[in-house]
């Protein structure tokens, strides 16, 4: 396995790891929350909110400047 | 010496809110691994932005969240308000977010945000016509979270602190295998075919009109739903 598989398949695995996060939180009961519900947490503070966006507006600058 | 012990006031209320802390720390890393100019400024202004407001206000008492000043004490503020006033006044009884945006998608809004990522995905990489088409909504994204007013407790369920820390985990692990990525990399500034970045990984996809499209169409979306969060 080269080196660029095993970096792209780590990727993969973390995206797997949100993906199955987000699945569990749909179940009843469940303690994961959902990642809208992390968000809507950490966007109850002005700090959190403002930062919140300002890295969704970085993401934009970063990726799609370029 | 005086003016010691107010400033050693101020810089400790700066760092006891870890968003300024943690956008300091990846501005400072922005300039380290040699990204552009506006990457860093990008973050280093909203930490700045956001010390000045923290040491204006004060620090606020532990676990509460953080008060909300007049928007109207700033050119921007100002800005914003009168232009949310006119647009709420046009469109009576519907529900805003942040005054800036609508709550729900309308047609109209969702055609002009199309329009806009077609429009936007043809323009030049690396030049300024880009960056403002990112800016755009970037600045207005960014003054609504600063003029929306906290939610109130009881709007957020409360969460479980071990569910919330499984996603800290799942970003935290994430940052750290691009950080590795990128410092095996021949030099900070010199991409790698061998240890990829997701900025190297996506280079191909939006390399192109239609994935850059398709790019400036999901940010969009995704601004929309944090906007209205």
């Amino acid at each position: 396995m080269t080196s660029r598989a095993i970096t792209i398949v780590g990727y993969l695995l973390i995206t797997g790891c949100g993906v199955t996060l987000e699945l569990s939180s749909r179940h009843p009961g469940s303690p994961v929350p959902s990642l809208g519900a992390v968000l809507r947490q950490v966007m109850r503070t002005r700090s959190g909110r403002i930062g919140v966006m300002t890295a969704w507006a970085w993401l934009g600058v970063h990726f799609l400047t370029r | 010496m005086g003016w010691l012990a107010p400033s050693g006031r101020a810089v400790a209320t700066v760092l006891r809110d870890p968003v300024i802390v943690i956008f300091l720390l990846a501005g400072v890393a922005e300039i380290l691994a040699g990204d552009p100019l506006v990457d860093c400024l990008v973050l280093l202004t909203v930490a700045a932005a956001l010390s000045w407001d923290r040491i204006r206000r004060g620090p606020p008492a532990d676990g509460e969240p953080a008060g909300e000043p007049d928007p109207r004490g700033t050119v921007a503020g100002v800005w914003l308000a009168s232009a949310a006033d006119a647009d709420a006044a046009s469109r009576p009884g519907q529900a805003r977010v942040g005054r800036l945006v609508p709550a729900r998608p309308t047609r109209a809004w969702v055609i002009a945000g199309l329009l806009y990522a077609v429009a936007a995905g043809g323009l030049a990489r690396f030049s300024w016509p880009a960056l403002v088409a990112v800016a755009g909504p970037g600045l207005v994204g960014v003054l609504s979270a600063w003029r929306t007013p906290p939610t109130p407790s009881v709007e957020a369920a409360p969460i479980h602190a071990s569910g919330a820390a499984a996603w800290a985990a799942v970003f935290v692990v994430l940052a750290l295998w691009e950080l590795g990525a990128l410092l095996l990399q021949p030099a900070l500034t010199i991409d790698s075919p061998a240890h990829p970045t997701i900025s190297v990984l996506l280079d191909p996809v939006l390399g192109s009109h239609l994935g850059r499209s398709v790019g400036f169409a999901v940010w969009l979306a995704l601004g929309w739903l944090l906007v209205r969060q």
